[in-house]
């Protein structure tokens, strides 16, 4: 098993790890490349990005976490999802949620679905002078726009959605036997909001040796090159950024979903309305990552049956949850997916 | 910030746990790896037999010793809190405040020292596991063949990273993990307004926020107002 290597050879990966070390950590410097900021209500934003060539396909909202700043979609040039799916042919809105303060402890979750993402669809619709729109929702993002799906069946055209959980209580789903046991309000800060601190620590917590997930084996073999370091190192930077939780809305969440398993229940109620999955008739691509720790993908695999399988598609990629819209096997595969599902699906006939 | 804004000084009290900064990200692993070059090309200098397996049993015991103090920083409940957690607190169960007059200073004092003490047991308990680590994933990375040869140091070195990602799953996924995190986790949060209290009591003002938190739940009404008559026009 162990390689038989010569002084020579290790004092070179020797040399190459010193450099590395000494390089100086320069803080990182986050770019906004969109060319117009859109508000939507609250501190909800919209970040266009206008497509890089033709065809133009039909407007695509970008919906991520809450969890984290949807910064991750376009870590850089040349890794960046928003750019792949620019380039091929797609104008973009990413929903920024903004960073809530003690102002916004106070918002549900219904205020997140049915206010901020019901009017980010309208103003895409505005913007782009679109009767229909596209939605792809990442993670809890894609979970939020299956709720709007359901509650407004108009709203979406088509939906994409990545590492989505959907079922809460599959087997090994660690977020959830997490938050069966924890004492839930504990947690909130005196505004009343989850500070990002404490959430931090708890998705630490699920991988304490990892670290930040940084320097892995593969990388130290190929990544000396400075762009993948930089890539990495904007990865990192991103994944320690959490910002605080609207408190009310994260209790709803995590209790609604991942204590009681109410979406797929079909006992998830919004504004006095329910959400039911199984009378979203749209369109769907699901993605899901084999390696995936935090979202099983047999919780977003339960969407095929929540909705009833029909006009339902899957796809599968090796590796982990923010592999799959940051990482470089995720950049090669899932934006032509994407792309392909959204340019050839038959539109639907307006009601 | 401004001088009179107790919220202000609050989040200066109670900050965030300490970011790690990248090259402190990237280091942790790079230094380990680093161990693991410098024992290996020691070995084979004094012509140790197989030097790879040398330099991973002194890379096991760097491990060991390193990794169980990084993992009680990850639980830290915030920088303020970080000299706490390397004191050396007796472990003894917790007993209950008795219910004496005590002075509001002592009382709150009394308090933050009973919840450092529960604080400190809970994370001994959560940390248990993680203990001997690298020798945990040196007995792994023996017993489990990679799926392709292995010809070099960072091939070894990815190898060793698996296997101790493994040995990381399987704590995880024991049934007795959630428990215990959810121990540590609750016993930082009371650490926290513990820690508050006191600030209270020494800087004699109020830091609850619940008239925020009552604003913040008003402005949040009016907003489904809003909404509702929005909806229905």
């Amino acid at each position: 098993m162990f390689p038989d290597l010569d002084a020579d050879a290790l004092r070179a990966q020797r040399k190459r790890i010193d450099a590395l070390l000494a390089a100086p950590a320069e803080p990182v410097v986050w770019v906004d490349r969109s060319v117009e900021r859109l508000p939507v209500e609250g501190k909800a934003s919209l970040r266009y990005y206008p497509p890089l060539r033709e065809p133009a396909a039909r407007p695509l909202l970008l919906v991520y976490s809450l969890v984290n700043s949807p910064q991750v979609l376009d870590l850089d040039r040349g890794s960046s999802f928003v750019e792949c799916l620019q380039g091929l042919g797609h104008p973009l809105y990413l929903l920024d949620w903004g960073r809530p303060d003690a102002a916004d402890a106070g918002l549900s979750l219904a205020d997140y679905v049915c206010g901020y993402l019901f009017g980010a669809v309208r103003v895409v619709q505005r913007h782009a002078a679109a009767g229909t729109v596209d939605v792809l929702g990442i993670c809890q993002g894609g979970t939020l726009a299956l709720c709007l799906a359901s509650l407004e069946p108009r709203a979406v055209n088509r939906l994409v959605t990545l590492v989505t959980p959907v079922d809460f209580h599959t087997p090994g789903d660690v977020l959830a036997q997490l938050a069966a046991v924890l004492d839930l309000p504990s947690l909130l800060g005196p505004d009343g909001n989850l500070p990002g601190a404490v959430l931090a620590a708890m998705f630490g917590l699920l991988r304490p040796l990892r670290g930040d997930g940084a320097a892995r084996a593969p990388w130290l073999d190929e990544a000396f090159d400075a762009a993948r370091r930089e890539r990495l190192r904007r990865l990192a930077a991103w994944q320690r950024d959490y910002p605080d939780q609207a408190g009310r809305a994260w209790l709803e969440f995590v209790t609604g979903c991942y204590r009681d398993n109410r979406l797929v229940r079909g006992a998830l109620v919004l504004d006095g309305r329910t959400v039911d999955l199984s009378r979203v008739r749209l369109p769907i691509l699901n993605v899901h990552a084999w390696a995936d720790h935090l979202v099983p993908p047999a919780a977003s695999q339960a969407l095929r049956h929540a909705v009833g399988g029909r006009n339902y598609r899957e796809l599968a990629v090796d590796g982990g949850h923010v592999g799959v819209f940051a990482g470089a096997r995720g950049l090669a595969i899932v934006p032509p997916a994407v792309s392909r599902f959204l340019r050839a699906s038959p539109q639907r006939k307006p009601r | 910030m401004t001088a009179f804004a107790p919220p202000d000084w609050l989040a200066v009290f109670q900050a965030a746990p300490p970011a790690v900064a990248a090259a402190d990200a990237f280091g942790a692993e790079l230094e380990s790896y680093r161990v693991l070059l410098d024992q290996w090309q020691q070995a084979l200098g004094l012509g140790t037999p197989e030097p790879a397996r040398a330099a991973l049993a002194v890379l096991a015991r760097h491990i060991d010793q390193q990794r169980a103090r990084h993992v009680r920083r990850v639980c830290s409940p915030g920088p303020w809190f970080d000299p706490l957690i390397e004191l050396p607190v007796p472990a003894v169960a917790v007993p209950a405040l008795p219910a004496l007059p005590l002075p509001g200073w002592l009382a709150a004092g009394a308090r933050f020292w009973l919840a450092l003490a529960d604080y400190r047991q809970k994370l001994d308990a959560f940390c248990l596991p993680y203990q001997r680590l690298g020798t945990r994933t040196l007995g792994r990375l023996e017993q489990v063949h990679p799926v392709t040869a292995i010809t070099s140091a960072a091939g070894l070195f990815a190898h060793w990273q698996r296997c101790q990602d493994q040995v990381e799953s399987e704590i995880v996924r024991a049934p007795s993990w959630g428990g215990a995190l959810a121990g540590v986790t609750a016993a930082a949060a009371a650490l926290r307004v513990t820690h508050r209290q006191c600030l209270e009591v020494a800087l004699g003002v109020q830091l609850d926020g619940a008239g925020q938190r009552a604003l913040s739940d008003e402005i949040a009404a009016v907003r489904r107002q809003l909404r509702k008559l929005t909806h229905g026009a």
